[in-house]
């Protein structure tokens, strides 16, 4: 019998801010707080990597069997957001992907298939997801939303191990609309009536049959805790949910937030509920056996830089790239070099050379059988900020990075207002969109500064 | 192989011509080349013609235009350097006796094709990753500003003596003399290019009678000789790679100084490539006119002047001059031929008696350049 318990999380922030009361008071409202949005180049897909990057640094991919993405919407209409992202890990093509897409409780959706395919193969698997929210100027969207991404690993010898769970529909018709999400619940807004017997009724069997102590609620919203609470009568339960005050909501990506918050603060032998509300609600048992073996990652938790301009945050968010002549055949035909950061090693030079060729291009034609990964941190050998090249910030920083272990690569530099770029200067590879034309959505590599 | 000869050229004005039609303004560089050359249209053997974006069979267009039809035309594209791959086949049909009279094009409508900046390519790597020509030169120019202490006056300096001398030249696009301070005050293109430190895009054709030793004794004109042809495609850029040196330059130079037996000590007018400042101030190193990491030096002292060592880019260069891409190679033969006849005017260099022409062009992921090619001709 095998035993699927969570082994890893990773949560990815923007580096950016904004004041919810600066949104606001454009639109003659108030609001507190401040919320997280994501770069130009951002969106749900390269925050999904940024966060399964780090929640695989260092122990690395090849136990991953598996890849979920899991979020209410993917940057993609007809190709699969989880493909991209095992190409960028480096997995092999046999790896499963799969795409889940729909209301808030996505992310436990996620969870919940990890842990089937893990008890069915053994196999490791990444759980990961995005979230975006800008909504049209001065709508709630646009104040109270959120952008981060997220990522979990499931497997055998976890801290956390996954039990039961039970899912419930909603009692009654749930409003729903074309391309709305019901779910979103702003700090301060009523909570849909329809989901409080709902889910409240689904938790108190969870809690019931795990004896659990503590519960994690996938919302940012700060009502809709308080108002369980009650619904759970005088048991002595601590209740963790995702504080949407410096980020802002963030969807279906509050569960893993709230879910690092209580695994960090959990003793061995104790139970934890995992419940996230949407369209109804879903709610997983776990039990901690070795809380300290869950590997957390928090990137750009901290500093953040914070803007003081809302039309300028419009611009950066809203920004929609050139259209581009390319062809999707030729950018997949590129995609192993491109996302997988695959260099070419010579084997008479030594010298390793980005992008690879069959012949090695230094000491003449001396074939190469060797591709080797790249190191995804190096220094800035030279650089150049670009006046002409469209961009909402009006330039664009250019490097030519020299790769730890050797490669150089020539990148955008990306997440920086500032020019801090100088020769010498520490740098990471992230993925990020590059640019979009016939339909598709075109990532690749760029550089950021590493504070 | 046998000596080939340039017995004519032929040049339109360097600028924007939304009016003419690619045909005639290559017409027009023709006509002037065959008359300087004195041959007949009808000897003429083989026609090559290098363009980039000018679309299928320019060359028969624009020798249509002109009544000529038959022979062998051939439409060549090397980017930048298509007009000196033009020359270069022309030369090789001589010297290896294919045929006595060959006629070289270059030619290049830009202004209703590209404003600005050539737009990146899709399906390069590095294209894809949004890399345009300036910044390129600019990250040279960030090495050499590192590595030995250049500053921006340096770079600005050698667009300074380029407009300088295209006020001179009536076929020049630009001709307007700058000063050091309006050329670093110019809108920042790609730190620390300036917009008066890049070339301007721009339509023009130029054109080369290429003959034999027997044609060239029997038309009596001053034979200016090819001594040397070199064109090859950019060097890899390998992890140690400096990149200051442009190692196509370096190996084309080199190649071509030997073939022509002589060193660049000996050289008294150079046309080089300097599509943005920065390159020009490396080319020097490059071509081995002064030692690495000298160039500062070399424009500082003004030894690249008309009256200085060696007079380099004397029509204005690609920054005045203006720079349509295929016709770029053969216009710089146009001014090295005149200045090696003694035609230059007030710019003329004095007692000049060996030139190099100097073209690069294209951008490949990987490698420094896409193609470099070395003339060197001798009165």
């Amino acid at each position: 019998m095998r035993v699927p318990a969570l082994k890893g999380i990773c949560l990815y922030l923007p580096a950016f801010r904004i004041e919810k009361g600066l949104i606001a008071s454009q639109y003659m409202q108030r609001a507190r707080g401040t919320r997280t949005f994501r770069w130009f180049d951002e969106d749900e897909c390269t925050m999904a990597i940024e966060a399964s990057m780090g929640v695989v640094e260092g122990t690395g991919v090849d136990t991953i069997g598996c890849v979920i993405y899991a979020a209410e919407k993917g940057p993609y209409r007809r190709k699969s957001t989880a493909s991209v992202i095992a190409d960028v890990l480096g997995l092999s093509t046999d790896t499963l992907t799969v795409d889940i897409t729909g209301s808030e409780r996505v992310s436990a959706e996620g969870l919940l298939v990890a842990k089937r395919i893990c008890e069915a193969t053994g196999q490791e698997v990444l759980v990961t997801g995005g979230f975006c929210e800008h909504g049209e100027p001065g709508s709630d969207e646009d104040i109270h939303g959120g952008d981060a991404g997220w990522a979990m690993v499931v497997g055998e010898g976890g801290g956390i191990v996954l039990e039961e769970f039970w899912v419930a529909r909603a009692n009654v018709f749930v409003k729903w609309e074309r391309g709305e999400d019901t779910y979103f619940l702003p700090d301060g807004f009523t909570v849909p009536f329809e989901l409080l017997p709902t889910a409240a009724a689904i938790l108190n069997r969870a809690i019931e049959k795990s004896g659990a102590s503590k519960v994690v609620i996938g919302t940012s919203s700060n009502r809709l805790p308080s108002q369980l609470k009650r619904k759970l009568g005088d048991r002595n339960i601590t209740l963790f949910h995702h504080d949407s005050t410096t980020t802002g909501v963030l969807g279906s990506a509050s569960l893993p937030f709230a879910m690092a918050d209580a695994v960090e603060k959990c003793e061995p032998g104790e139970s934890i509920v995992m419940l996230a509300p949407g369209d109804g609600a879903l709610a997983i048992t776990a039990k901690s056996s070795d809380p300290d073996n869950v590997k957390i990652v928090r990137i750009n938790a901290e500093n953040p830089v914070v803007f003081d301009l809302y039309g300028l945050y419009r611009k950066i968010v809203t920004y929609s790239f050139e259209e581009a002549d390319t062809s999707p055949i030729a950018y997949w035909r590129d995609a192993q070099r491109i996302f997988q950061l695959r260099g070419g090693k010579c084997g008479n030079c030594g010298k390793v050379f980005y992008p690879y060729s069959d012949l090695c291009p230094s000491c003449g034609f001396t074939p190469v059988r060797e591709t080797v990964p790249l190191s995804r941190e190096g220094r800035v050998f030279t650089y150049t900020t670009d006046h002409i090249t469209p961009s909402p910030i009006g330039k664009v920083t250019h490097a030519v990075v020299e790769l730890e272990g050797g490669g150089r690569i020539f990148v955008q530099m990306t997440d920086s207002l500032e020019e801090m770029v100088e020769i010498g200067a520490p740098v990471k590879l992230v993925i990020r969109r590059i640019h979009s034309g016939g339909g598709i959505e075109n990532y690749g590599w760029k550089a950021r500064m590493v504070k | 192989m046998s000596c080939a000869f340039v017995a004519g050229v032929g040049m339109t004005r360097f600028g924007r011509f939304p009016e003419r039609f690619i045909k005639d303004i290559g017409a027009e560089a023709v006509l002037e080349a065959i008359r300087d050359a004195g041959v007949n249209p009808a000897e003429i053997e083989v026609a090559y013609c290098g363009h980039t974006r000018g679309g299928s069979t320019v060359c028969q267009r624009i020798l249509n235009e002109i009544g000529i039809s038959g022979i062998e035309m051939v439409n060549m594209e090397d980017a930048c350097a298509s007009g000196s791959a033009a020359f270069r086949y022309a030369y090789l049909a001589v010297a290896n006796g294919m045929a006595d009279v060959v006629l070289a094009i270059g030619v290049e409508k830009l202004s209703d094709k590209i404003k600005g900046v050539i737009p990146p390519r899709k399906d390069d790597l590095e294209g894809l990753f949004g890399r345009i020509m300036p910044s390129v030169f600019a990250m040279i120019a960030k090495r050499h500003m590192y590595q030995y202490g250049t500053k921006v006056e340096h770079f600005a300096l050698v667009s300074y003596k380029n407009h300088l001398n295209a006020v001179k030249n009536p076929r020049a696009m630009y001709r307007k003399e700058l000063s050091v301070e309006e050329i670093l005050n110019s809108p920042v293109i790609c730190e620390p290019i300036t917009l008066y430190q890049c070339t301007a895009n721009a339509d023009g054709a130029a054109a080369a009678v290429v003959v034999s030793e027997r044609k060239i004794k029997q038309l009596g004109k001053l034979p200016v000789r090819i001594a040397a042809s070199v064109l090859c495609a950019g060097g890899a850029r390998v992890e140690d790679w400096d990149y200051t040196v442009s190692l196509s330059t370096v190996n084309a130079s080199r190649r071509a100084y030997e073939e022509a037996g002589i060193g660049p000590e000996d050289l008294d007018v150079i046309e080089l490539h300097d599509c943005f400042s920065v390159a020009e101030l490396v080319h020097y190193e490059n071509l081995g006119l002064c030692p690495k990491g000298e160039g500062a030096r070399f424009i500082e002292e003004k030894r690249s002047y008309i009256n200085g060592d060696v007079a380099v880019n004397p029509s204005g260069g690609l920054l005045s001059k203006g720079h349509p891409l295929g016709a770029t190679g053969l216009g710089q033969v146009y001014e090295v031929v005149q200045q090696l006849r003694g035609n230059c005017g007030e710019r003329q260099v004095e007692n000049a008696r060996v030139g190099l022409t100097h073209t690069m062009g294209g951008g490949v992921s990987g490698l420094e350049s896409g193609a470099c090619a070395v003339h060197i001709l001798v009165r």
